[in-house]
């Protein structure tokens, strides 16, 4: 439990009214190192863009929201983590430039998607801010700043700690800012809309969409619980989209779709959600043995294997464990976002082969134990 | 070292251990400049042999280095501080194609381009396309995190390589990652491939395959000026158009390129750029009109690649284009500089600059497209000073590559030739933190050790802190 004397302590160490709730609100990169010794002195877990409790600090990001330089003739863009993916694509826009930073939540803050390793269906072609982070600046266990990467395109000096820290959740040092390498974003683009009958028309979709040598953008599987859509979007002068519409037309109807629709934020249940991933071409088969009686919506990445589900009702347990069997089956993995508290093992199934190894670098990079344990690795 | 060598032949057999001082010698070195003799060189058949030789050389505390086809460029596959070389390349089968997935899971012995090639009825490949693809593998290729002329498009190894297995410091074996995306916990795959061989061995690689493009285009741009040519380099970076691939080559080093490779570069101008344009038949051609038009705002000419084979002779050229720097010098020193794209012209003056100041010429051939730079510093080892004078002039071009906001390797790797420079871009903070998940890995720092991070000689040499 933190005690008064410790929270007047914290207090001390931020402007005035940064400390509210259980919750530290730093101002800058020196505040946020603060706050992390602040935690290692006292034995304080810091929970970096959460809410904390009696005994955590939540730390919130978004008083560290300046973008650090953009080059758009270089393609690339710094900034903090606290910049919120909404503000990302307005700066990049401008220039006809863009981030896979699709999550369906503009307000969400870059240190959040790092954090999570979260993507969109852009990832189909595009890939993950994996893929797009070049640079990365952190503060760690025992408040220091590290960098890894640069503000090049291409650099393979020193270890990658992009990828390390990126869907770390805040368990190894928490994300301050992060150079990216952005993409040109094409002038015109098409979407439309296919209506498989079934999941064996959708596996024929994802075949049919592997071996053509169309180049889509998204390749996007949709369900409400009841039908099935394949969304597909393209991008190129008139004549590359009127050759997509014909190939598109050998395959199933087309419906066009307003581009708007991939801005619409994914309805919202009350149920549990999911995320899954699978080899690309055992998809709809573990999707067909899913007990997706209570599913709410359904979207992912088909070409992937990539899906979030959610359900209408909250599942137990021992209903997860039955669907994780069904997706383990296919060797692939399934992950609970639901916000109630559940182990480790249930919210991201077994210990995976290398978490001996990932347990050794979580006690060596967090020797102060200050930062969450979300796999239960320590 | 002669305990060690029993049990080493005791397990792998006395024909796969090597030890006798001229065969040693052929290990002694890479594609680089930098020399280190070791004491033994293994030829494991299989994972359970690596691990083999990793517990015994554990136990016995001797240095263990993993070599590929040994084509490297920044010594990372030399045994620095003696030890042991395990030679990976007769551990060269591919384990599982599995084209439906996009996958295809290989031992680190299987040879790049012969990988590509033996897929391609399938319509996929291995995208990351390094200039010594005919000859290196894909183990050293996750070792460096390799690029390549294509790396523009399709990105570096790491963002090929879903899954490792990997033999460990202490001889376990893990496996990170899988065919699926999004594996739980820490991404130890993406840590570990361009850590160079100093956190783990990889003995099974699993490949992300990439879609052969339905069609590609080739064009050389020739320039009279060199300014021109990067400037243009810019000017298609900006235009939203991304090519496969953009390449530079100046006069001089094309000169001696087309002596050799008969390539069909023109051998009176100042530079030019060698630019692939990939996609659909229709974007090809929408794209290379596009791109046309940036270039001959200011080149003097753009030809077109008539057919696959002038195609291919271009690059031809290109890929064979350091093998054929042998005509202009006896030696020669190759940087692997990076920069903002946007700096190349001020850098390459930089460069001019550098060469008229040390008296050695400096030919530029590089993948100008993501702004990597391969600085070619020729001297002649013979004549007294001039290797030193070419050491200099590279960390000259180093420095300049950092000033401008760039990086001291872009695909290269840091291994016994940039350790030192490591503190021009990262602080002694960042390295000790890099130095603690080395740790993490190997407790013991067994593994490739005086690589990446500033070794004990740098602190003799040029007062760089080495971390931890």
């Amino acid at each position: 439990m933190i005690s008064e004397r410790q929270w007047q302590e914290l207090e001390r160490l931020l402007e005035p009214g940064r400390v509210q709730s259980g919750c530290a609100a730093p101002a800058s990169l020196d505040e946020v190192a603060a706050v992390v010794r602040w935690a290692a002195a006292n034995q304080v877990q810091v929970l970096p863009g959460a809410t904390g409790d009696e005994s955590a600090i939540g730390l919130d990001m978004s008083g560290l929201r300046r973008q650090r330089f953009y080059d758009p003739a270089d393609l690339t863009l710094g900034c903090d983590a606290g910049v919120t993916a909404g503000e990302v694509m307005e700066w990049l826009a401008a220039a006809q430039q863009f981030l896979p930073l699709d999550v369906g939540q503009p307000a969400l803050s870059l240190g959040a998607i790092l954090g999570g390793h979260h993507s969109g269906p852009l990832r189909h072609f595009f890939g993950t801010v994996r893929d797009a982070a070049i640079g990365i600046e952190c503060v760690a266990t025992d408040g220091s700043i590290v960098h890894g990467g640069g503000r090049v395109v291409k650099n393979v000096a020193g270890y990658d700690l992009m990828k390390l820290f990126i869907g770390s959740r805040g368990s190894l040092g928490v994300i301050t800012g992060v150079n990216f390498k952005v993409s040109p974003w094409p002038r015109e683009t098409e979407t439309v809309r296919l209506r498989p009958a079934d999941l064996d028309a959708v596996e024929r979709v994802r075949h049919w969409v592997l071996h053509a040598p169309l180049r889509f953008l998204c390749c996007e599987l949709r369900s409400d619980g009841i039908a099935w859509e394949v969304w597909l979007r393209y991008a190129g002068s008139q004549r590359v989209r009127e050759r997509y519409r014909t190939e598109i037309a050998t395959l199933l109807p087309a419906e066009p779709l307003d581009e708007s629709v991939w801005s619409a934020t994914l309805a919202q249940a009350t149920g549990s959600r999911f995320d899954i991933s699978v080899p690309a071409s055992a998809a709809t088969r573990v999707l067909a043995a899913l007990p997706v009686g209570n599913t709410a919506s359904l979207a992912g990445r088909l070409g992937l294997g990539v899906f979030a589900i959610q359900t209408q009702t909250e599942l137990s347990d021992a209903e997860i464990e039955t669907w994780r069997a069904v997706v383990a089956e296919a060797r692939g993995f399934l992950s609970v976002r639901d916000a109630r508290a559940m182990p480790a093992t249930v919210r991201f199934g077994a210990p995976t082969h290398d978490y001996e190894l990932m347990r050794r670098v979580k006690r060596e990079l967090d020797s102060q134990a200050v930062f969450p344990d979300p796999w239960g690795l320590t | 070292m002669a305990g060690l060598r029993a049990q080493l032949e005791r397990e792998l057999g006395p024909e796969r251990v090597l030890s006798d001082a001229l065969g040693r010698m052929l290990y002694e070195y890479d594609g680089g400049v930098d020399r280190a003799l070791p004491d033994l060189v293994v030829f494991p058949k299989s994972r359970e042999e690596v691990v083999a030789v990793m517990c015994l050389t554990a136990a016995a505390g001797v240095p263990l280095v993993a070599r590929g086809a040994g084509t490297g460029l920044s010594g990372g596959a030399l045994a620095r501080t003696g030890g042991v070389i395990l030679s990976l390349n007769r551990m060269r089968r591919v384990l599982e194609v599995d084209i439906e997935n996009g996958r295809a899971v290989v031992e680190p012995g299987v040879v790049n381009l012969e990988f590509s090639q033996s897929i391609a009825a399938s319509g996929f490949y291995f995208a990351p396309d390094p200039s010594s693809q005919k000859a290196c593998t894909i183990g050293g290729n996750v070792a460096e995190n390799s690029g390549g002329p294509h790396t523009l498009a399709y990105g570096v190894t790491v963002n090929h390589v879903t899954g490792l297995e990997v033999v460990l410091a202490d001889g376990r074996v893990i496996h990170t990652g899988a065919k699926a995306l999004d594996v739980p916990g820490l991404d130890l795959t993406g840590t570990l491939v361009g850590s160079e061989g100093t956190l783990g061995i990889a003995t099974a690689i699993t490949l992300k395959l990439t879609r052969l493009p339905e069609a590609a285009r080739t064009l050389l741009a020739i320039f009279d000026r060199v300014e021109d040519a990067a400037h243009t380099v810019s000017a298609i970076t900006a235009s939203g158009v991304t090519p496969a691939a953009l390449e530079m080559l100046d006069g001089f080093s094309l000169r001696a390129v087309e002596a050799a490779t008969h390539a069909g570069y023109p051998l009176d101008s100042a530079a030019v750029l060698l630019i692939e344009l990939e996609g659909l038949r229709e974007e090809v051609e929408d794209a290379a009109t596009a791109v046309e038009a940036i270039c001959t705002t200011t080149a003097r000419s753009v030809r077109v690649a008539q057919d696959a084979e002038e195609r291919a002779l271009l690059w031809k050229g290109r890929k064979e284009a350091f093998g054929a720097m042998g005509r202009i010098s006896p030696n020669y020193y190759v940087m692997d500089g990076v920069i903002p794209r946007t700096r190349i012209a001020e850098i390459l003056r930089s460069i001019e600059a550098i060469s008229a100041g040390c008296g050695l010429r400096i030919g530029n051939i590089f993948h100008a497209g993501d702004g990597n730079l391969h600085p070619l510093v020729f001297y002649d080892a013979r004549v007294a000073g001039e290797a030193e004078r070419a050491m200099r002039a590279s960390q000259e071009i180093i420095r300049a590559c950092v000033a401008v906001g760039g990086s001291i390797s872009g695909e290269h790797g840091i291994g016994m030739e940039k350790d030192c420079l490591m503190p021009l871009i990262f602080t002694p903070t960042d390295l000790a933190f890099m130095q603690r998940l080395r740790q993490a890995f190997d407790p013991a720092g067994r593994l490739n050790p005086e690589k990446v991070l500033p070794s004990h000689s740098c602190r003799e040499t040029t007062g760089a802190v080495v971390p931890g």
